[in-house]
């Protein structure tokens, strides 16, 4: 996504942006979600980008987005993972975020970036 | 116009056998009616394409010393010479002997480029120092803004950034090079010397590499060059070396040359080779590579925030670091073992010529005029949507082509070719494995 971004003249602090809120994203669907599917879209003025997963689901969303909060298993802190600050970290670098999500179903997490 | 890029063609030599454009780490080269030509915009002048060249005949442009030496009459003749230069000779020369004959091709006063070094090694230390405690309060993702920090002694690294790594804009050293910062210690030195105008001074640079000339000619982050001019290594290594092999007294100075060769401390003549930045940083945590390839890797780790804990790095196009320029004439690592006599010859020069030896702390560093812009030459348009439109028909284009890369077409790969065909660069009918597939069909 990098590469592509950067051929159609987005500007590399948008770049950076869309690609740290995509890496967290996709992190959260393989570390919590059980794997998923990645769709970017790119549109004159923006980035979308959908990271589907069907794993468990996030029970309490508005705990979740709290910092440091996290629920990750110690086979991923080992890996450095389960700071609790992906989604905070996401929703930072987004102009706009939707997160749909439904106990044993999956999570759905729509990430917008407008170019400046 | 003016020229851009000092890396050109021997139009005569070139028989479009597609060697540099398949090389070419920026896909710059494109061979054109059995010629190859280059994109100035995306030529970062690595000089890749001059190595690889199987019939030589890619070549750096720099002047000759005799028409340099001639339009500079009237004025105070200096020369800036590469501490890449010094370990060029076989023989028993010394860094002072070296300077000596430089002077003795035509110049009044001869300056060693470590001097700069020195400078920059110890001003980008102080940076690091600085960065570090302004970092302590910082988040990571401020942090890896910039974080390593990556120097800019190499020029060819920073239009390699920015050009396709332009999010590591902001980890670049800021610092003014290490030649321009030894040219305002010349002129400094030379006006308040000699009482004379720095419009009076003439300063030829002898390169190790085509990069600098080219940061003379274009500079990267300021208006004008100190340097009026550049001869490659190669171009005085004949006239040194016979020099060098008339010189007989190696612990003698004249009166004239104690007042005209100056050189710098061991902390600046070590950085002719990788590794010898670093090791003036002080510090562990840095990180040196060198050859493009290498640099190109680590800069795409560093891109994707996998490079952690390490606050500095060094980086140079060439194997080896300046002493295995593309204008060097000795093999790099016997140029390597000369450069560690140098160093341990330092000491007993301090015995003898304590007043040639320039100390880091009499340079003043200098920080960029001007910020350092992104290159766009890798970009479809200036304008998304029209670039995500090209971007789909390269890729219509693409699936069209063999996906062989055999780079008959005269672009390094199919996928080039594609963004050529869409740019309007090429025809679709270059590509002679298609034409003759439909032909069969
Ligand atoms: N796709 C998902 N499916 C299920 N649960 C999720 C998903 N994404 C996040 N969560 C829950 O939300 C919590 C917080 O997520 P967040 O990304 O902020 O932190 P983390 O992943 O635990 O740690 P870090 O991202 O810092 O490594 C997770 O611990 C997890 O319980
Ligand atoms: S390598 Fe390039 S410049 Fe040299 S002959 Fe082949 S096409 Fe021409
Ligand atoms: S100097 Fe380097 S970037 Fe420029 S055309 Fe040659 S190989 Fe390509
Ligand atoms: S490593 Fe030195 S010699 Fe080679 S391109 Fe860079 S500055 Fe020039
Ligand atoms: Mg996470």
């Amino acid at each position: 996504m990098k590469k592509s971004l950067s051929r159609l003249g987005v500007k590399a602090e948008d770049i950076k942006r869309a690609s740290i809120a995509m890496y967290e994203a996709e992190i959260n669907a393989v570390i919590h979600g059980h794997g998923g599917m990645a769709e970017v879209t790119v549109h004159p003025d923006k980035v979308v980008i959908v990271i589907e997963d069907h794993g468990p689901g996030i029970p309490d969303l508005d705990q979740a987005m709290v910092a440091g909060w996290s629920t990750a298993p110690d086979l991923a802190r080992e890996m450095g993972f389960g700071a609790g600050m992906g989604l905070p970290n996401i929703k930072k670098n987004c102009d706009d975020l939707d997160i749909k999500t439904k106990v044993g179903e999956g999570t759905c997490v729509t990430m917008i970036i407008n170019f400046t | 116009m003016k020229k851009l890029h000092s890396v050109s063609l021997i139009g005569d030599l070139c028989v479009g056998c597609t060697t540099c454009s398949k090389g070419c780490p920026t896909q710059a080269i494109r061979v054109r009616g059995g010629k190859a030509t280059i994109y100035d915009i995306r030529c970062i002048d690595c000089a890749q394409c001059i190595r690889i060249c199987p019939y030589h005949a890619k070549i750096a442009v720099t002047d000759t010393l005799e028409e340099r030496l001639d339009a500079a009459s009237g004025k105070v003749k200096v020369a800036i010479v590469s501490p890449a230069v010094f370990s060029q000779f076989e023989n028993s020369a010394t860094r002072i002997d070296v300077m000596k004959c430089v002077r003795q091709m035509g110049f009044d006063y001869v300056f060693d480029e470590s001097i700069g070094y020195s400078g920059y090694v110890s001003a980008a230390r102080q940076m690091l120092l600085e960065k570090q405690t302004a970092a302590e309060d910082m988040s990571e993702d401020e942090k890896s803004e910039i974080f390593p920090m990556i120097s800019t002694t190499c020029p060819v690294v920073v239009r390699l950034i920015q050009m396709k790594y332009r999010a590591l804009i902001s980890h670049l050293v800021t610092l003014d090079s290490p030649l321009e910062l030894t040219a305002q210690y010349a002129i400094d030195y030379l006006c308040q010397k000699l009482q004379i105008k720095k419009s009076l001074i003439y300063i030829c640079y002898i390169s190790p590499c085509p990069a600098r000339v080219t940061s003379v000619i274009n500079p990267l982050w300021k208006k004008k060059s100190l340097i009026s001019t550049c001869v490659g290594t190669h171009d005085v290594y004949p006239q040194l070396r016979s020099l060098l092999n008339k010189i007989e007294h190696h612990d003698s100075l004249t009166h004239e040359e104690e007042r005209a060769i100056r050189i710098s401390e061991p902390e600046g003549l070590q950085c002719a080779a990788i590794g010898g930045e670093s090791t003036g940083m002080k510090i562990d945590n840095y990180l040196s590579v060198d050859g493009i390839e290498n640099v190109i890797d680590i800069l795409e780790e560093i891109d994707r925030d996998n490079i952690k804990k390490i606050a500095y790095v060094e980086a140079t196009c060439c194997f080896g670091g300046c002493i295995g320029g593309p204008l060097t004439v000795m093999n790099r690592f016997a140029a390597q073992a000369k450069l560690r006599e140098h160093i341990h010859d330092f000491y007993m020069e301090k015995q003898l010529f304590p007043q040639l030896i320039v100390r880091e702390e009499d340079i003043i560093p200098q920080v960029w005029e001007l910020p350092l812009p992104e290159n766009h030459a890798m970009r479809l348009s200036e304008n998304i949507g029209e670039a995500m439109t090209k971007y789909e028909q390269i890729d219509e284009i693409l699936a069209t082509l063999p996906q062989l890369d055999c780079g008959a077409c005269g672009a390094p790969s199919c996928a080039a070719m594609a963004e050529d065909i869409v740019q309007g660069r090429a025809s679709i009918n270059n590509c002679i494995i298609r034409q003759k597939r439909m032909k069969k069909e």
